[in-house]
């Protein structure tokens, strides 16, 4: 009988970036460089370790964007030509270095992990990511769950209850259409929660949401067991709060284990290093990472060694041991605490593992292994199986909170980002208008009303104030935006003057093609 | 310096002595005072918080701020939010509203200190809005406070205050009488328990938490 429970949570979710004419590869990318360097490597060590009996649970959550884009078959016919890009590359490196005894063994690696991707994602899974999830969800290894459709941020949105509605329908839908069952569990974009509208969730089957720490721990009452005991709000949602201490060990820059000078050096890529004419077929039209990285983080300086991959190993076993500590120690602590055994909720961002950090995937492996066989303190759990052994502490009422910095709305609310808000409420509450209008619309009108609804999803993903505030390619994010207010404005302005042309509505669904069970009169609601 | 400089800077003195709110307008995007930061730092301290800066970096995404721009038809909010000519036909087509022509203002929150007012006027409506009014209905006897707004600002920053619920209206003054626009939706600020239940919060933290500013890290037997 362990003492406690550890829920590691990973959300994966990348904003819809599938652009049928190919005219943003660099953003299509970031989905092609998750999928190599996350997903598939997660999903691997999520097989080995099932198929060696390790007995472990973990939290999956797929973002409906996500999940859209991994369903694609043009997207996996892309990205199938994109790995095996990457796997001739290796094969060329191999080549280039191999009269350098240090680089060959660098090469040979990629050349190797990109062999077994190949196999991975054509041969055993047809290209079809979704279906591996769901056998690892059948093998009784992973929960799955989701969170809002295009990941929009809910206190921001909350404005039009009717958009928040359609979020969270529009995901759950989404993802039932692809798993087979609805989801128990939904993730709050960017732990972001309004401050009650539970019935939305509620409503549409969800047990259960987690909130950062202080979300519960300023609720009314407080928590008297912190947040190592899950509550319920006077709704009847289930609420769990994420661990400081757990997140902070794997994400400080200062402190987390990413940074440890063993580890793989991100910056360092042969994208930017080696000679245009020999790289070129490989890169975008422009510079940019390829994913083969030679180098480890070495020291704070712009010196770096060569990447010595068994000592990456030594530490990602090393730390492993250490987070489990860690972890023992706590419930050990907490434990003597609560009423029920503390369950320690340690959520984090799937894009971390293995893209930031390369060698996250192993680092999950060595902890999951370790916490199977190596102590009985502490369990590996998933939130929905915690509920079916143990009943919420207390009834709290949480308050407004997010995981961003300074956690509240800030990042997503500030003079870089604020200038949206009047066109994504207007919008939303255009379409409740059209939804009102149009309560029982076919054949053309309907299909015209959903890409509406569609455009309006789009429009509202936290991604796009997300990159504006961060600066990184705050050109794109902005477009993007412009671009759906501007296609739903279109189709809203044009059906209320009657024109309605299936030309001009093809066109668009064709181009942002997600959510194929969406129904519009969800905004009627 | 231009007349209408010199009107802001009026304005701004003006508010300054009548107001008890401390007003930002749109176009500061800066850190705030020096002395905000600092007991907002304090109180992060005493609340253990943990949300850096790495946890919203998070999602960046990543690889693709290294490289050139392909991005064509590039916008700012602020100035022609139509795509530029560069623009393919069927993008330059797309409606992008500069405004929707009616009177409204909105209330969004920031977070427990700061809230989000932004606003549109009919274009011919008798006289400009220059008046944001603030309503604090947390008790049962409500209290207002007026925000005299520059010229041609559209958006306003807010201080507030914690677990307080507010309402806006927009308008301006006719003989000294308060002529409202439109009026805004009910919003209510996070609360923060350190504020009025400090010691629940202390016992909270000690027995549920570890002492802030201590990491795991710590407690590990160094070899």
């Amino acid at each position: 009988m362990p003492k406690g429970y550890l829920a590691l949570i990973l959300h994966a979710h990348l904003p819809f970036v599938r652009h049928l004419r190919n005219d943003h590869p660099l953003a299509e990318k970031w989905l092609f460089e998750a999928m190599t360097e996350c997903y598939i490597p997660l999903l691997q060590t999520f097989f080995r370790l099932t198929e060696d009996g390790v007995p472990f649970r973990l939290t999956f959550s797929l973002s409906p964007t996500l999940m859209s884009m991994l369903d694609d078959p043009l997207l996996q016919e892309r990205y199938l030509r994109h790995l095996e890009g990457l796997f001739e590359l290796a094969t060329k490196e191999v080549e280039r270095t191999a009269r350098d005894r240090e680089l060959n063994p660098l090469a040979r690696m990629y050349q190797e992990n990109f062999r077994q991707a190949l196999e991975f994602y054509e041969k055993r899974w047809g290209g079809r990511l979704l279906d591996a999830f769901k056998a690892l969800a059948q093998a009784g290894r992973l929960e799955l769950i989701t969170t809002a459709a295009t990941h929009g941020f809910f206190p921001l949105l909350e404005l039009t209850p009717a958009a928040l509605k359609a979020q969270v329908q529009v995901a759950v839908q989404t993802f039932a259409a692809r798993f087979g069952f609805r989801p128990q569990g939904f993730w709050l974009p960017e732990c972001g929660y309004p401050g009650g509208r539970d019935q939305i969730l509620l409503n549409n089957g969800i047990k259960y949401t987690i909130l950062e720490a202080h979300g519960l721990q300023n609720g009314r009452p407080q928590p008297k067991q912190g947040v190592y005991q899950p509550i319920q709000t006077p709704d009847g949602l289930i609420v769990f709060g994420r661990d400081g201490e757990s997140s902070k060990q794997v994400w400080s820059a200062k402190e987390g284990y990413p940074g440890d000078y063993d580890y793989r050096e991100f910056y360092r890529d042969i994208g930017f290093e080696l000679d245009w004419d020999y790289l070129k077929e490989y890169l975008p039209g422009v510079r940019t990472h390829l994913g083969l990285k030679y180098y480890r983080i070495t020291g704070k300086s712009d010196y770096k060694e060569y990447y010595r991959p068994e000592w990456a190993q030594a530490k990602a076993a090393l730390h492993a041991g250490n987070f489990m500590f860690n972890r023992e120690k706590q419930v050990e602590y907490l434990a003597a605490l609560t009423e029920n055994p503390p369950i320690i909720v340690a959520p984090y961002d799937a894009e971390l593992f293995g893209h930031w950090w390369y060698e996250g995937p192993l680092w999950l492996e060595y902890l999951l292994r370790k916490m199977a066989f190596d102590q009985e303190t502490v369990k590996t759990i998933t939130p929905g199986e915690y509920l079916e052994k143990y009943a919420p502490a207390e009834v709290v009422e949480p308050t407004m909170s997010s995981w961003g910095y300074k956690g509240y709305s800030e990042v997503w609310l500030n003079g870089s980002n604020d200038w949206i808000y009047r066109h994504l409420h207007k919008a939303a509450e255009r379409m409740v208008e059209l939804a009102r209008k149009f309560p029982a619309a076919d054949g053309l009108t309907r299909r015209w009303l959903n890409q509406a609804a569609r455009e309006l999803l789009l429009a509202q993903s936290s991604d796009w104030p997300f990159i504006m505030y961060t600066g990184t390619v705050v050109d794109y994010a902005k477009t993007r935006f412009i671009q759906h207010i501007g296609r739903f404005t279109f189709l809203y302005e044009n059906l209320l003057r009657g024109e309605v042309q299936e030309t001009e509505l093809r066109e668009l669904e064709e181009e942002d093609n997600l959510f194929p069970e969406l129904d519009y009169t969800v905004y009627a609601s | 310096m231009t007349l209408w400089e010199l009107l802001f800077l009026a304005l701004l003195g003006l508010a300054g002595i009548l107001l008890w709110f401390r007003l930002k307008p749109e176009e500061e995007n800066a850190p705030r005072l020096g002395k905000e930061t600092e007991e907002r730092g304090k109180l992060q301290k005493t609340m253990g918080r943990q949300f850096t800066f790495e946890t919203a970096g998070e999602l960046e995404p990543s690889a693709v701020g290294k490289g050139p721009e392909t991005v064509t038809g590039v916008l700012t909010p602020e100035k022609e939010k139509v795509p530029e000519a560069g623009a393919p036909e069927k993008e330059r087509r797309l409606p992008f509203p500069e405004a929707y022509e009616e009177n409204r203002v909105v209330l969004l929150v920031r977070d427990p200190w700061w809230i989000y007012a932004y606003w549109e006027m009919l274009p011919g409506t008798v006289r400009e809005a220059n008046v944001l009014r603030l309503y604090d209905v947390s008790s049962e006897r409500p209290q207002a406070f007026d925000i005299f707004l520059t010229p041609q600002a559209k958006s306003w920053y807010i201080n507030v205050f914690p677990d307080r619920r507010y309402y806006a209206e927009i308008g301006y003054f006719v003989g000294g009488v308060f002529v409202a626009l439109a009026r805004s939706n009910l919003i209510r600020t996070p609360r923060i328990a350190g504020e009025e239940g400090g010691e629940l919060w202390a016992v909270a933290e000690t027995r549920f938490g570890l002492p802030s500013g201590v990491s795991s890290l710590d407690l590990v037997k160094k070899p």
